[in-house]
């Protein structure tokens, strides 16, 4: 994360908490951030799309090393509900991502956990981390794009539609 | 305010567990094992369910009212399971008062290890091979210096952890010891201070005089005598440093009302209950009765939550019923409340609320020329059709300017 200040920069004081005041959803969702920052997660991350309004992340994904996706990096829209972390948030591709779980057009996103498997426990990293892993592992039994599902078995055809659909998200930090 | 900004979110403190350092092992895991999975806060009111997960009573029942079972595990759940968890509210209560001061320490550390360690090196090496030479004598030590490895090549991180046991090892069994620390051969102990000097205490990285070192780790590293060496002040001050850290602590506990009521409120069906009903119950706990008929509903239906987590806390923890209608009122208000929208294309919102602005700034002109204010109009300011100074910048409008709560 190059947006990322110096951890010293952020973490200086160890008195109280300067957030007490906010509501709970900005509580929890910049400590999300605070998570993510911190952690660095290889291939996966996300910052609130502008200065004002902390309902609204863009992330990337980078597909992991040794399957079909590596090397290529999506941009993700992320919203959260005013209720989140008890309702999952909204999330779909933004680059065009040729996937059987994922709608080539709208972006939408077919993942369990981000549907009915919600649970409030898991976190924007989480969900980064899963959507990772599904890009190399898809559900092909339920698929959104049903031509991508029905080529996943012949890699070398599948590679040809994938590059054919993908668009190289610009460079430099998203926010 | 949901629109933070987010410059002030970063400057701000988020205590997490990430505020520890990896090194130290299980302060990071001890920190992060006293939070609730939900909200990442400390445990506030902890809660378990049957399977065995504890959350803050007032994150699992918001949890379990969109879906019966367990954030974690998935089992079926209800609110019902709720057992309060004591042990880990007295934990947490516990670990607030000390997480401040460890965290303290730590950083100390870290900012110690960073310096040249002349000092911390030399003392390994002092621990290191003082007792291998004197290994037939004080035979306990063979099995701790079954692998002795040379300070030098250590890494600080190793360092760390090891030589403060070791020494406090050595320092127990001063009467052999120190004699055989102050003949070790000069070449590895240039300066061994002399009684009054001020050394650092290897375990809590204090400055400490070297006469009273060993009395200071045996006793646990008291604080320092303020001024000078006596060993009685040294422990009045540490009394007084307790008995501040303890009332610190203790002016948390507010004085508070204590309703005489605290029971749990039973959930209401809704459904059977009439508007006149409805509303009886709220004036009840006096609550608001703004709002339409489903505000009332989920209005309620939010006060039992916040009341019935807050009776989950022990007593002294618990807030005051006025607190908590403050508490709905500021929830209600997020719910509904401000929504910012951010203007992206300036141009394009000025265009399309050109005749709003207009209107705006025409009932504003006979206020403002009379009294002449530096706020009005600037002379030759160079395009007043664009009241909105540059193309990049930011507009926030208030979409929802009323919030209905009395």
């Amino acid at each position: 994360m190059s947006l990322a200040p110096p951890r010293s920069s952020t973490k200086t004081s160890v008195t109280g908490s300067t957030t007490e005041g906010a509501g709970s959803v900005t509580r929890r969702l910049s400590s999300e951030l605070m998570q993510l920052m911190m952690s660095s997660s290889p291939g996966i991350s996300a910052f609130p799309k502008s200065d004002a309004n902390l309902f609204e992340w863009v992330g990337t994904i980078e597909g992991a090393p040794g399957t079909i996706y590596a090397g290529l990096t999506y941009k993700i829209f992320i919203t959260f509900p005013p209720n989140y972390p008890y309702v999952a948030p909204n999330i779909k591709f933004e680059s065009p991502c040729y996937h059987p779980n994922v709608d080539l057009t709208s972006g939408a996103i077919c993942l369990d956990i981000l549907q009915d498997k919600w649970s409030a426990v898991y976190s924007v990293q989480t969900i980064l981390l899963s959507l990772q892993s599904l890009l190399g592992e898809p559900n092909n039994a339920s698929p959104l794009n049903t031509e991508a599902a029905g080529l996943w078995d012949s890699p070398s055809e599948y590679k040809v539609q994938l590059m054919r659909a993908y668009r190289p998200i610009s460079d430099g930090p998203s926010a | 305010m949901l629109a933070d900004s987010l410059t002030q979110l970063l400057l701000s403190d988020v205590p997490d567990p990430t505020d520890f350092p990896k090194s130290p092992p299980g302060l990071r895991e001890l920190d992060s094992s006293l939070r609730c999975n939900i909200c990442g806060d400390l445990f506030d009111g902890p809660v378990t369910l049957a399977c065995g997960h504890c959350f803050c009573s007032l994150c699992v029942r918001n949890a379990l009212a969109e879906k019966a079972e367990c954030p974690i595990c998935r089992k079926q759940a209800s609110e019902t399971q709720l057992r309060v968890n004591l042990a880990i509210e007295t934990c947490v209560a516990a670990w607030k008062l000390a997480r401040t001061h460890i965290l303290r320490l730590t950083k100390e550390e870290e900012e110690r290890l960073t310096r040249p360690k002349r000092k911390a090196s030399d003392f390994e090496r002092i621990v290191i091979e003082s007792p291998m030479k004197k290994r037939k004598r004080a035979g306990g030590y063979d099995e701790r210096n079954s692998s002795p490895t040379p300070g030098s090549s250590k890494s600080p991180s190793k360092i760390r952890p090891k030589s403060p046991v070791k020494a406090k090892r050595v320092v127990s069994q001063q009467d052999d010891d120190v004699i055989e620390i102050s003949s070790s051969p000069v070449s590895n102990a240039p300066d061994i201070p002399s009684a009054a000097d001020l050394v650092t205490c290897p375990v809590c990285e204090k400055e400490v005089p070297f006469a009273l070192i060993n009395k200071h780790i045996d006793q646990r590293c008291p604080p320092p005598p303020p001024s000078d060496n006596d060993a009685s002040t040294s422990k009045d001050a540490q009394q007084t440093a307790w008995s501040k850290l303890m009332a610190g602590g203790g002016g948390k506990g507010r004085p508070k009302e204590r309703g005489i009521d605290e029971e749990p409120i039973p959930k209401a069906s809704y459904h059977t209950l009439k508007d006149k009903q409805l509303r009886e119950l709220l004036l009840d706990h006096h609550l608001p009765v703004s709002g339409d008929r489903s505000t009332w509903i989920t209005r309620h239906q939010r006060w039992v939550m916040l009341w019935n987590a807050n009776l989950d806390k022990s007593p002294n923890l618990r807030k005051s019923a006025n607190d908590l209608r403050s508490e709905l009122k500021k929830w209600e208000a997020e719910k509904t409340g401000k929504k910012k929208t951010v203007v992206d294309d300036v141009a394009g919102y000025e265009k399309r609320n050109k005749a709003h602005f207009q209107a705006l700034t025409e009932a504003a002109r006979p206020r403002k020329v009379p009294d002449k204010s530096p706020s009005a109009v600037a002379p030759g300011s160079p395009d007043v059709a664009s009241p909105l100074a540059t193309p990049r910048d930011i507009i926030l409008v208030d979409e929802v300017e009323e919030v209905q709560i009395g």
